[in-house]
């Protein structure tokens, strides 16, 4: 059952933040959109729930933020979606933890598969152990 | 007369000889009326001008025939080969000339002297058909040989042109996946998200999906034909074009890839006249030089690469410019920087500029760079207007 009180989606792409948005609250996912990791930097207070990243992005990518969140200590659990990873990407991402990684097309069963993944209890929200790719 | 030396675009040669010929007559004339009025004229005299009458009227046959003959030439030389057609044209002419000089030199001069005249022309009446066959066989197989070439020329150019653009393409094929798959993308989560929809809320939602779903269609399918166009193999075609309509549909192409090197793009387009271009062509040149000034900031700092481009009417002619905020280029290779195979990146070929120069001069215009104000470089390209035609 998915537990994730809310979705923080952050996609450079208008047209896939508004659908996928649309598709998060469909299966009862209330979620916020930041049009890019510096803005989702700015704007996040902190609030528990689920981040929803994509990898490739202008500016910072999905992967910087993943990696500046961990510096920072923020332990958001993380779900990766990506249209494309080239093996540099794969490498970096394995040395991070996250949810598990979304190819795009994934259907919303493998979305609800992913989002279920994520415990419902706050105490122990902290890092979600990587358990293999999903959709990949 | 006349039409015919203006088809052929006759010399000032054809045009002399042709004034003098006229000019002539009216001499002859009055030569010939003071040689019979004079009764006093000593007889040596009057075999003097009498012979030298001959010579004039051998000089008026040639005079005659010399423009046929230039005629002859310059029509096989424009028409190529020469074929039993030719032959019959060329002797037509020779033949009009010689009866045209005959019918007025019999009038003027006594009958004998135009007699012995024709048969003392005979062998020059022969060697000329033999001359101009042989001149226009030559100067024919030239020109075949001379066109072959440049028909070859422009093929293996088109060819070359067409293979540089899918090789860009192929550059541009990552970009442009992960740009299409973004409308398919958003396709699938509405029809997704559609679906999820509680009964009481599916009539208004799936309204909703369903417009969004067809927007997107439209865009992804806006992509694909940008592509297919530029990827387009054929025969150039040149069609009166507006410049600023080229320049957005180059600018769609390439957004994904300038979103992703963090350019920030900006456009100044004036109303400008239309120019007769091959679309693919100019858009061709338009990515090449987008692409390389993108790449020309990729040691710039994030938030300081800045694209400008510009198009402004100028002088009968539509100007174009592209402008980075990069390094600039560098003086020591300024000079050479349109040279195929002068490239100072790792990767690619080389071609890009030169091929731009190749094209926008095929196209009657001029390419250039100079340094862009403050920091970065200007490509620009001028294009002819073609007058009073604004684009539609």
């Amino acid at each position: 059952m998915i537990a994730v009180p809310h979705a923080f989606l952050v996609d450079d792409e208008e047209i896939v933040r508004g659908s996928l948005g649309r598709l998060l609250r469909a299966i009862g996912v209330p979620n916020t959109g930041f049009a890019s990791a510096e803005a989702f930097l700015a704007g996040y207070s902190g609030a528990p729930g689920c981040l929803i990243v994509d990898i490739r992005m202008p500016g910072m990518s999905g992967l910087d933020l993943l990696e500046e969140l961990q510096r920072r200590g923020i332990t958001l659990p993380a779900i990766v979606i990506t249209g494309h990873t080239d093996e540099r990407s794969l490498q970096r991402l394995s040395a991070l933890r996250i949810v598990g990684l979304l190819e795009k097309p994934f259907s919303t069963a493998q979305l609800k598969e992913m989002l279920a993944r994520i415990p419902a209890d706050p105490a122990r929200r902290g890092p979600v152990a990587y358990d293999g790719w999903v959709g990949a | 007369m006349a039409a015919v030396f203006y088809e052929n675009r006759a010399p000032w040669l054809a045009w002399a000889l042709l004034i003098f010929h006229v000019g002539l007559w009216p001499h002859l004339a009055w030569l010939r009326a003071r040689r019979s009025a004079d009764p006093h004229v000593a007889e040596p005299v009057n075999l003097t001008v009498d012979s030298a009458f001959g010579g004039v009227h051998i000089a008026l046959m040639h005079f005659n025939l010399l423009p046929s003959v230039l005629i002859a030439a310059m029509k096989s030389m424009d028409k190529i080969g020469w074929g039993p057609q030719f032959l019959a044209r060329t002797t037509a002419a020779m033949a009009a000339g010689c009866a045209v000089t005959m019918i007025f030199t019999r009038a003027a001069f006594q009958p004998h002297t135009s007699m012995s005249v024709v048969v003392a022309s005979l062998p020059l009446l022969v060697a000329y058909p033999i001359a101009v066959a042989f001149t226009s066989y030559r100067s024919g197989r030239l020109a075949r040989e001379r066109n072959k070439a440049i028909e070859q020329t422009t093929a293996l150019r088109e060819q070359l042109t067409h293979i540089a653009r899918v090789g860009t393409l192929g550059e541009m094929a990552a970009g442009l996946a992960h740009e299409l798959n973004q409308p398919l993308a958003a396709i699938h989560f509405e029809a997704s998200a559609a679906l999820e929809l509680p009964q009481e809320e599916s009539a208004e939602g799936m309204r909703q999906a369903l417009t969004a779903i067809a927007e997107q269609s439209l865009r992804a399918g806006d992509i694909v034909r940008r592509m297919r166009v530029f990827a387009r193999r054929g025969q150039p075609a040149r069609e009166l074009s507006d410049v600023r309509r080229l320049i957005r549909e180059v600018l769609a192409l390439l957004s994904h890839e300038l979103r992703m090197h963090g350019v920030d793009t900006s456009e100044t387009l004036d109303e400008v006249p239309a120019v007769l271009v091959d679309r693919v062509e100019l858009q061709q040149v338009l990515v090449n030089l987008i692409r390389h000034a993108m790449e020309a900031m990729t040691t710039t700092p994030a938030g300081e690469r800045h694209l400008l481009i510009e198009a402004h009417a100028a002088n009968r002619h539509v100007r174009v410019s592209v402008a980075d905020s990069g390094e600039g280029v560098d003086p020591a290779i300024a000079a050479t920087l349109f040279h195929p195979f002068q490239s100072t990146k790792p990767s690619g070929l080389g071609l890009g500029l030169s091929i731009c120069q190749s094209l926008i001069e095929a196209h009657g215009g001029r390419i250039g760079t100079t340094a862009r104000a403050g920091r970065g470089a200007v490509f620009y390209f001028e294009l002819p207007a073609v007058p009073g035609i604004l684009p539609s």
